[in-house]
């Protein structure tokens, strides 16, 4: 019921409203402080990069756009730098709202389906607002990091 | 971005705040944003966001519960909530501390039943949106929420094996549960009393519920759980009817203009609570709660124990043999979807001190505030928000969501306004009193 088409032309992201404007400083999560930066231009985009660039990682909501306070998947696909497929990555997903210094009240689990697919099941962002989706794709010796900022908005009933 | 300049900048004081109660008018000047009579003038965001707040939708359904929408059950269980036999001394029901004109609450800060309890009685307003029951969400359904008042030592302190004998005593009781699952499992050779008691193995109720063979355990597990089902069915029927907010907003929606639906005082705090207050991050969507748990760092309670909140919650939680994942729900399967809130629980340390954000419709009539009811009034709530207290919180940490407000005494007002503005119709006798008949009766055709 919260994932209804956004009809309005004029959306609000709520962090126009931001509440960073009222604590200050923006303080990460120390958990993920690691993690790449997203960077503004960037901010919204589904296919990043990770921090060592040996992978690419591109992923895809389950509703789309994600819903807001509802259990949702994501469909994750890793690639190399030649955007070949990557097999046999272990990933880690977790998801945090930097701005507001907390993370998601569930424990999301990878299930790996093969040829560079993941499939995340559990994820639920329980606030309206901009969260972090965190992945870190462990291959081949190598453990590497990459950032997703999404912005969670509100739609009318 | 959103504030008038215009007004003059007080510092709050109590004394401000009861002279603005008091009927104190402030004269504005009117930016871009306001129209001629002082209302706001709602920019698109803000209707976006204030369009996501109603109207309320059909509660979601519980396939946990295969009579969560039968008339038949709902009766029964409207007939079993007003039903003082269900207690020990025979002198309370479910609505004793959930009582209809109390705002389906009591009035007192903490619950009394035989003893006073540590919690104030939540409403049971709107209950059936949601997700986990009890203040720091120790149960996922309402049929097993019920089993515990009913079975509390400081609330109702019966058993679930007290119960059985006392619907094979009462043939109303027997007669209502039969119409609707069947022959009453048998009593015979049962103790007088007994039930689990987790926390303490040793407990007379335990050791008494220790002599029950596997399949008498299981037949009056089932038994009480069908109790709750019965229960939930009518606590589903507890929903709110509409609110002047909710007429405003359908003349929002319709594109009305200088809707009349809601004083010039409630549009301001509307306003404030999408804007500048930030009420909406937690008290969000159609019943202004997000169904989860916050610190809002309420300073230690001078008299009671600290309470953890959701961290306490959790593993009792998932202990619980009434949950969906446990043989008594009426899921077709362990992985339906509705179990995917236990299936991906995860418990952290900042769950201390986290208590579920409550809903705000009818807030008016719920008081006191608070899982421990230390608020008598919404005044005090709303100067918790503005001020926040100096003391630190009594566990865990205060959430980055909550800023001392600084609110001036006339916006006080405003987000008061509002939230009286979110008040429906009182509840109807097919809900407030309990039926004489435990089975529906038939007109004649
Ligand atoms: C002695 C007072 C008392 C009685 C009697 C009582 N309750 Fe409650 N009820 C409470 C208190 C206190 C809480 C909150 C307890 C907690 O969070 O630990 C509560 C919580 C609840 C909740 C959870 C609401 C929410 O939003 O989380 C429901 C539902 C409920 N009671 C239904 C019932 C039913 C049904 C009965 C009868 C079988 C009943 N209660 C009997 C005091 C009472
Ligand atoms: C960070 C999330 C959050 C924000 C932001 C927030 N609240 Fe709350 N609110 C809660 C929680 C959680 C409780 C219950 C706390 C407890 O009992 O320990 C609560 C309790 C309340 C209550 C008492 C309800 C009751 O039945 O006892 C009212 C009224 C209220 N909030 C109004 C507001 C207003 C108005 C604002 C904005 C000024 C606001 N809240 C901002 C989470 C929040
Ligand atoms: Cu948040």
């Amino acid at each position: 019921m919260l994932n209804k088409k956004i009809t309005l032309a004029a959306l609000l992201s709520l962090s126009a409203l931001s509440v960073g404007t009222l604590l200050g400083p923006f303080s990460a999560s120390a958990q993920h402080q690691n993690y790449p930066k997203v960077n503004e231009a960037d901010r919204e985009n589904r296919s990043q990069i990770t921090d060592n660039k040996h992978y690419r990682v591109i992923y895809t909501p389950l509703p789309d756009p994600i819903p807001l306070n509802q259990h949702f998947r994501l469909k994750l696909t890793v690639q190399n730098a030649e955007g070949k497929v990557v097999e046999n990555a272990k990933l880690y997903v977790d998801a945090d709202m930097p701005s507001h210094n907390h993370g998601m009240n569930v424990k999301p689990k990878v299930k790996d389906l093969g040829k560079g697919i993941f499939e995340v099941r559990g994820m639920l962002f329980h606030m309206p607002g901009y969260w972090e989706i965190y992945v870190l794709v462990d291959h081949a010796g190598k453990k590497e990091k990459a950032t997703f900022g999404v912005t969670l908005k509100m739609s009318p009933r | 971005m959103l504030r008038s300049k215009c007004l003059p900048v007080k510092s709050l004081t109590l004394l401000g705040w009861a002279a603005l109660l008091s009927g104190l008018a402030l004269a504005a000047c009117r930016p871009a944003n306001v129209q001629s009579d002082g209302a706001p003038a709602f920019s698109a965001q803000e209707k976006t966001l204030i369009l996501s707040l109603s109207p309320r939708p059909r509660p979601p359904e519980n396939p946990g519960n295969s009579l969560a929408d039968s008339a038949n059950a709902a009766h029964f269980g409207r007939y079993l909530f007003y039903d003082t036999r269900l207690s020990l001394k025979g002198d309370q029901s479910c609505a004793s501390c959930h009582h209809p004109g109390l705002g389906w609450s009591d009035g007192k800060p903490l619950a009394v039943g035989l003893k006073t309890t540590s919690r104030n009685s939540p409403t049971l307003w709107n209950v059936a949106y949601q997700r986990w029951l009890f203040w720091d969400g120790r149960t996922d359904s309402l049929w097993a929420q019920s089993v515990q008042p009913l079975e509390s030592l400081n609330e109702m302190g019966m058993s679930r094996v007290g119960l059985l004998h006392s619907f094979h005593k009462h043939p109303e009781l027997r007669r209502g549960y039969e119409a609707l699952f069947g022959p009453l499992p048998s009593n015979a050779g049962l103790p007088a009393q007994a039930r689990p008691v987790p926390e303490d193995p040793k407990h007379p109720l335990q050791q008494s519920w220790n002599q029950l063979s596997p399949q008498q355990q299981l037949a009056v597990n089932r038994f009480v759980s069908q109790l709750g089902k019965s229960l939930e069915a009518f606590e589903r029927q507890i929903v709110s009817g509409e609110s002047p907010f909710d007429r405003f907003v359908a003349d929002l929606r319709a594109n009305k203009p200088a809707s009349k639906e809601l004083s010039v005082e409630a549009q301001k705090g509307l306003r404030l609570f999408i804007g500048r207050a930030q009420c909406i991050l937690c008290h969000t969507g159609p019943l202004l709660n997000d169904r989860e748990f916050h610190n809002i760092g309420l300073p230690k309670h001078p008299h009671l124990p600290v309470d953890q909140g959701r961290y306490a919650g959790l593993p009792k939680l998932l202990a619980d043999p009434f949950n969906g994942l446990g043989p008594f729900s009426d899921l077709p399967s362990r992985e339906h979807e509705w179990n995917d809130k236990l299936h991906y629980l995860s418990r952290q340390a900042s769950n201390k001190g986290e208590f579920k954000t409550p809903g705000l419709r009818e807030i008016t009539r719920t008081g006191p505030y608070m899982h421990d009811g230390r608020f008598k009034s919404l005044e005090e709530v709303l100067l918790f928000y503005s001020q926040l207290p100096n003391q630190p919180p009594a566990t865990g940490r205060r959430e980055d969501t909550i800023p001392p407000l600084e609110l001036k005494p006339e916006e006080l007002t405003y987000l008061l306004a509002f939230l009286k503005a979110l008040e429906g119709p009182q509840a109807g006798p097919e809900l407030s009193q309990k039926p004489k008949d435990p089975v529906v009766q038939r007109s004649p055709s």
